[in-house]
């Protein structure tokens, strides 16, 4: 599963140097994914420790667990990333793998199947609880908007470059 | 699709993984070619066919329906 990445795709991919500043790129991205991480925690601490608003106990564990697996990830990516860096035939083995036309392909199809999968589950929640509580079904409607116009402005940028 | 890509490797007496490594693709990428899972790109069928020193047509072998 050596080419399952879902940042892959994007970036030099010809040689083992171009490739090496690609993943300097990739450190960069999983460093953020660390600070979403501590910005879950700091939001939860934040609220119920200086904003003395009362959190319930649910609420408090998805953003602790949430965002210690974000910081974890993170963590780990960039050990990966690191140890790829460090050794030229790791670089290389990654490198194809990431740019290899299957693996984008078998990506691409995977993304699409995920996303159909995300629309189903975002109308389900919109079904069940939005009758019951107006602010899901918002957030849902969200989402479902900022998602088709992200589609149409996407569609519309990359048909102009092909 | 049927390609002629295992009989011309097994040919010049290469194995999946020197070709893939020649290609710069992964050694899957060769194995689903040369079962005719996956349909090449443009691009790559013309690496292949100059590894070969071939051409396309006598390597990628195109169903009925495919052709014009």
């Amino acid at each position: 599963m050596t080419g399952m990445c879902l940042l892959s795709g994007k970036g030099d991919y010809t040689t083992n140097e171009g490739y090496r500043k690609t993943v300097k790129k990739k450190i960069a991205v999983m460093s953020l994914i660390i600070i979403l991480g501590l910005l879950s925690i700091a939001a939860i601490e934040l609220c119920k420790h200086v904003f003395n608003i009362p959190i319930a106990d649910y609420t408090e564990g998805l953003y602790l667990g949430i965002g210690t697996g974000l910081i974890a990830c993170g963590t780990i990516l960039i050990i990966k990333q690191k140890r790829i860096l460090a050794d030229e035939e790791k670089l290389k083995k990654a490198r194809i793998a990431e740019s290899d036309e299957r693996n984008l392909a078998i990506a691409n199809a995977s993304w699409k199947t995920a996303t159909i999968a995300l629309l189903i589950a975002v109308y389900a929640e919109f079904l069940i609880a939005g009758m019951s509580m107006p602010q899901v079904a918002r957030a849902a409607e969200i989402l479902i908007a900022v998602f088709f116009i992200v589609y149409l402005v996407s569609y519309r940028t990359n048909a102009a470059k092909m | 699709m049927k390609t002629r890509i295992q009989e011309l490797r097994k040919e010049k007496k290469i194995t999946q993984n020197e070709l893939a490594d020649a290609l710069n693709v992964t050694r899957q990428t060769i194995i689903s070619l040369e079962n005719g899972k996956y349909k090449a790109s443009l691009v790559l069928a013309h690496k292949i066919a100059q590894f070969f020193q071939s051409t396309v047509e006598e390597i990628f072998i195109f169903e009925e329906d495919e052709n014009l």
